[in-house]
């Protein structure tokens, strides 16, 4: 298990930026999602080794944070908000709809391994609820009709 | 009626605007250029005079808070920009962010300026990943021509800014948890004292401040503080951004004087959909505690929500029709608050997960008369016993909820009604009838 | 010093104190959890929140420093309330079963919650809870559902042991304490056992120990551990003859709170299937009266220059003493012989434990009995006629003797004094049965010169009597006079010399620590 050449020289960068290695730690983390897909024991291990950290200690990070998903996800994680503003324009009905088009419950992901459907906190973007992201990607005042129009494009 | 008054939002709906290009047409930097043939002492003195006061949820005067940092430090000072926007109901600091990232890093170095500090950093909520992005490229565009980096527009002042991406933890807003996230650790805040003015991040005085307070410094030297200071109403001066979301026709971001009446915001977001009464309006982020409809003549000023037992807080302002069922909304909420406790300390770690508990049950029809009490309880031996402001964010709209709502608490319970699954406003929604007070 | 008022009493209290231990000094007990004086300080239980004039929120005792003038008070309405709502919050998730629970008894939580409880719960809810008795190395059982999320473990391994091992799961309510035995860390490390008296509940508890006893069915003697010359403090916890554990008593000048898991565990020794039954002539059992009037006999036998005396560093001052008015009146030498590891300075880890493995090398130094180079030669070339070898069950004599084996086993008039049977035991002439270190009175001399008392927990096993009274019956049947006759007496004797050794290896530690700073400083 190792960094891409590209995803090492980010590295090098980010560790300049701080005062002590440790600092780096979440971003490191992101990077190891994104090159091995989540972030498993062996993955933490890893990072701990670059930061010259105990991986125990990483291990009690990464699960502190949300966003490192311990576990695979699909190709599109689809993240719906579903806190009060979203809750209050409809974020239940969103929850369905996307329940009833993939074919799997928040939590899961699907057969073919595209899709992981999960319910986040609130995503700060409570103006334009209903609100869900995919990947990096927000997509607000939800509808339905658009949660259609999204998936589809999703290749 | 109010009127929109557009200070930090000056240039935002112009094109491109988050370009250094664009920007600078538009006047970025030049406040930095005026800041830097200043004392620090003297721009410190300018933000103190203006009034400004914190937008993160604290409201602390920010010219006193830089005041606090020692001049003479053993270890270098820091800046950390407090960027993680996680409080539901709020989302101003990602316009500002996406909208027009070189006010806020003029605002920063100006800061760092005035406090002598060399490093900021802005944590950014993880999730905000195309803000951060923007905010990268606003910075890379400012260090090209010089505004941030070694000896900034030819002066003594060396100042570097870094992005740094938060991971999914809502606690990491407050300024302690935010630090030791920033370090790499789990962001469980820390025991104070000593504050983060003395002791802060890699153990160096260190300044937080919220995205919009730093995006209205710059402001403050192009009018003068005199004139910020006219804006607003007493010790609230300014404006601010306030985030209207829920039951209204228009929601968004409204820039107003501090001050101004929530019956009034609510008007300019075009009212309550379809035409409904309000149930409750939550006036300044999640943790702030409801407000009744007969409440609404208040001033969204720190003091006067403050008097009446709520809060500015963040300024998300979250409008609930009377189709919404509040005893799905405090589920919710305190489903939030236990999933966002850092788990460090005994009263919110158990106190809240206990809270949310009694609530999941109540929605699902197998509550008690007197959960109420027991709640209200439970909520007052959290309050005030916590490590961190947390459980109290937790416990205060509890509280709120259920002192001033508790007849369509009672109501429910008492109809056996099931509410789990269901939605928690409008169509669909369960709802009681709750008896006319008497 | 500065002044405060606590509960209305005003005291002076030294400087840099925190309230939980200042209020200690006029015996006011602040309960707490997570505060351990030897830990970070995390203030995150909540449950030492005082009143601090003249601020209105409660404040937590661990985290909050004398000053001059303070007010503080922990026995208002306001701090009682808040006692009892900070236990009801712990116990709402614990699983409240203290009945099979190893640490009720001595539990922080079971006595707290006894004290500044309320006594019944309110909460109706699913408790939270983790599968359970999960074995965390070889000696500790974690529990997590007991668990009060006081961090002590973690921060234990992580600044006393420096050995991150254990970690946090999770966050919130869902937050568990786990091992992690990842980049070749392993929960085993020495020290490990010092989790049974660190967590304040039964999380975390010693699997040696698992079901076997109530702790408050158990007599606790003070005593010092001999499986190193450290010397950390103990109690011997022990119940009908039978030690069931040992445990740390602090001592800020030795070990202060901790003793290694090989001091802890490593006590078999004195209930082994090997102990000496009894006192044995050639090879079959004796009385006592036949085998010490055999052994005076032999040790008599064959002339000053043939005879020798072996003994190990585990023999206690009083019973040196009486090695060396033996070998006055036999004319021969009393020795130890030299081993590797017997600088009694040098650390074997960063904490307590010490290469030298015997618990008195210092002692027996202060009364001449030192490691002889010739005795070996003398072993091995046969011109030892006569030996009164004592304890080479001690790992560092047993490794000394490696050597000379057999030369040793052949040697006519061997008497072996020992509690558990060695290669020398089945070959002496006559055996005497001795006692382990839990069985006898006595002193030790640390590392550094600090004398220490052992008491007897109980008395020797069997027919074994105490090495004192061995020694004692053996040189009077040697014909010395001997006017100490109990180890109180001899301490008397003895006491100056050992005094004066240990103003002298504090010197030379001293001049050592000062010699080497000077080193890093160069
Ligand atoms: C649980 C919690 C979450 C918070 N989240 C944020 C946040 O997302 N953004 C923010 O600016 N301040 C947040 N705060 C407030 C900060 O602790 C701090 O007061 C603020 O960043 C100071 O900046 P200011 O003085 O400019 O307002 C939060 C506080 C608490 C207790
Ligand atoms: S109040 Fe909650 S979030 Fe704050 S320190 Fe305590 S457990 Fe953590
Ligand atoms: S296992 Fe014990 S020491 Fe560790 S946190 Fe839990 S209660 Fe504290
Ligand atoms: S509540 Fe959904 S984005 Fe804020
Ligand atoms: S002992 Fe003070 S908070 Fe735990």
């Amino acid at each position: 298990m190792e960094f891409s050449p590209e995803a090492m020289k980010e590295v090098e960068k980010l560790l300049s930026r701080y005062p002590i290695k440790e600092a780096a730690l979440l971003p490191l983390l992101h990077i190891a999602q994104r090159e091995f897909g989540h972030v498993s024991l062996e993955a933490e291990a890893y990072v701990a080794s670059l930061l010259d950290l105990p991986a125990p200690r990483v291990h009690g990070v990464s699960t502190f944070y949300t966003m490192y998903n311990k576990k695979p996800v699909g190709k599109y994680h689809v993240q719906v908000c579903t806190n009060i503003s979203c809750s209050l324009m409809g974020a239940e009905h969103i929850v369905k709809c996307l329940e009833k088009k993939l074919g799997i419950k928040p939590g899961q992901t699907t057969a073919d391994g595209k899709f992981t459907l999960s319910e986040v906190e609130c995503l700060g973007s409570c103006g334009t609820a209903p609100v869900m992201q995919i990947n990096d990607d927000y997509y607000e005042d939800l509808t339905e009709a658009k949660i259609d129009q999204i998936l589809g494009g999703l290749k | 009626m109010a009127e929109i008054m557009k200070v930090v939002t000056r240039n935002m709906d112009v094109p491109d605007q988050h370009t250094i290009a664009v920007a600078m047409q538009n006047g970025a930097y030049e406040q930095l250029k005026k800041a830097l043939e200043m004392t620090p002492d003297a721009i410190i003195e300018e933000v103190k005079k203006s009034g400004l006061r914190g937008r993160g949820g604290a409201g602390f005067p920010a010219g006193l808070k830089w005041s606090f940092v020692p001049k003479q430090a053993p270890k270098p000072k820091y800046m950390c920009v407090n960027a993680d926007e996680g409080e539901p109901g709020t989302f101003k600091d990602r316009v500002i962010m996406s909208k027009d990232p070189h006010l806020l890093v003029e605002g920063i170095l100006i800061a760092c300026y005035a406090i002598g500090i060399r490093d900021a950093y802005i944590y950014i909520r993880g999730e905000f990943v195309e803000p951060a992005n923007i905010l990268q490229k606003a910075i890379d565009e400012a260090y090209e021509k010089g505004f941030i980096g070694e000896n900034i527009l030819g002066k003594d002042f060396t100042c570097h800014i870094t992005v740094h991406r938060g991971a999914g933890a809502y606690v990491c807003g407050e300024e302690t948890g935010l630090i030791e996230s920033l370090e790499g650790k789990r962001g469980q805040p820390r025991l104070k004292p000593p504050f983060p003015a003395v002791v802060g991040a890699f153990q160096g005085p260190t300044v937080v401040n919220n995205v919009e307070t730093l995006a209205n410094v710059p402001r403050i030297f192009e009018h003068g503080a005199d004139w910020f200071a006219a804006i607003g109403v007493e010790k609230n001066s300014g404006t601010r951004l306030f985030g209207i979301s829920g039951h209204v026709n228009k929601p968004g971001v409204y820039e107003l004087p501090m001050g101004t009446p929530i019956r009034e915001l609510i008007e300019l977001a075009g009212g309550v959909r379809g035409g409904r009464k309000i149930k409750a309006v939550v006036p300044g982020g999640s943790s702030a505690p409801a407000l009744t409809p007969d409440q609404l003549d208040t001033q969204m000023s720190f003091d006067a929500l403050g008097a009446i037992g709520s809060m500015g807080g963040s300024g998300g302002v979250i409008v609930m029709d009377e189709t919404t069922n509040l005893v799905c909304v405090l589920t919710r909420l305190l489903e939030f608050y236990a999933h966002e406790s850092c788990g460090q300390c005994t009263p919110c770690r158990e106190g809240v997960a206990w809270l949310k508990k009694i609530m999941q049950r109540i929605r699902r029809g197998q509550g008690k008369i007197e959960d109420i009490d027991l709640m209200l309880e439970v909520a007052g031996n959290i309050m005030g016993n916590t490590l961190c402001p947390l459980g109290d964010a937790a416990a205060m709209p509890t509280r709120g909820f259920l002192t001033k709502f508790r007849a369509e608490f009672e109501a429910f319970i008492k109809s056996g009604a099931n509410a789990e699954g269901t939605p928690m406003a409008g169509e669909g929604a369960v709802q009681v009838s709750v008896p006319a007070a008497e | 010093m500065p002044k405060i008022t606590i509960d209305g009493i005003e005291c002076e209290v030294a400087d840099g104190l925190n309230v939980i231990e200042a209020a200690k000094t006029i015996g006011i007990h602040i309960p707490h959890f997570c505060y351990h004086p030897a830990l970070s300080l995390v203030g995150q239980c909540r449950m030492c929140l005082i009143e601090l004039d003249p601020i209105p929120k409660l404040q937590t005792a661990c985290s909050t420093f004398v000053k001059d003038g303070m007010v503080i008070r922990t026995n208002t309405e306001k701090v009682i309330k808040a006692r009892k709502a900070i236990m009801e919050f712990l116990l709402i998730n614990h699983p409240l079963d203290c009945p099979e629970c190893d640490q009720a008894g001595e539990c922080d939580l079971q006595n707290n919650s006894f004290e500044f409880g309320q006594g019944f719960s309110r909460f109706e809810e699913q408790k939270r809870t983790y599968s359970r008795d999960i074995p965390v190395g070889e000696k500790l059982v974690r529990i997590q559902d007991r668990c009060i999320h006081c961090t002590r473990c973690i921060r234990f391994f992580r600044e006393i042991v420096q050995n991150e091992v254990m970690t946090y799961q999770w966050r919130g309510n869902n937050t568990a304490m786990t091992p992690l035995e990842q980049d070749g860390r392993r929960l085993d490390t020495n020290y490990s056992g010092n989790m049974h008296e660190l967590c304040p509940c039964g999380a975390l508890t010693l699997k040696d120990f698992r079901f076997k006893t109530r702790p408050w069915n158990l007599a606790n003697t003070e005593s010092v551990c001999p499986l190193c010359s450290t010397g950390c403090n103990i109690f011997i916890d022990h119940k009908q003859r039978k030690i069931f554990r040992i445990r740390p008593r602090v001592n800020m000048d030795v070990n202060t709170w901790w003793i290694c898991d090989f001091g802890r565990i490593d006590f078999g020794y004195a209930h082994s299937e090997t102990r000496i039954a009894g006192p044995r002539v050639k090879g079959a059992d004796a009385d006592w009266k036949t085998a010490l009037d055999t052994a005076a006999g032999l040790l008599k036998t064959t002339g000053a220059s043939a005879t020798a005396i072996l003994c190990s560093a585990d023999a206690t001052n009083e019973e040196a003493l009486l090695v060396k008015k033996l070998a006055a009146a036999l004319g021969c030498s009393a020795a130890s012989l030299p081993a590797p590891g017997v600088d009694p300075l040098e650390m074997e880890d960063h904490l307590l434990l010490r290469a030298d493995k015997a618990a008195n090398t210092q002692g027996l130094k202060a009364l001449g009995i030192v490691p002889d180079p010739a005795l070996a030669d003398k072993l091995s070339g046969g011109a030892i006629k006569t030996l009164l070898l004592i304890n080479p069950f001690n790992k560092q004599l047993a490794a000394a003797l490696d050597g000379v084996r057999d030369a040793v086993a052949k040697i006519p008039n061997l008497v072996v004094l020992d509690h558990n049977e060695t290669d020398f035991s089945k070959a002496a002439a006559v055996v005497l049965p001795g006692a382990v270190w839990a069985e006898k009175n006595g002193t030790f001399t640390n590392y550094k010169g600090l004398v220490q008392r052992i008491n007897q927990a109980f008395a020797p096993a069997g027919k074994a009597r105490g090495d004192f009274d061995i020694l004692l019956a053996l040189a009077q049947g040697a014909g010395a006079d001997i006017a100490c006759k109990t180890h109180i007496d001899a301490y008397n004797e003895i006491r100056d010399d050992l005094l004066k050794l240990e103003a002298q290896i504090k010197k030379d530690i001293e001049a050592l620590q000062k010699a080497a700073a000077e080193a890093e400083k160069a």
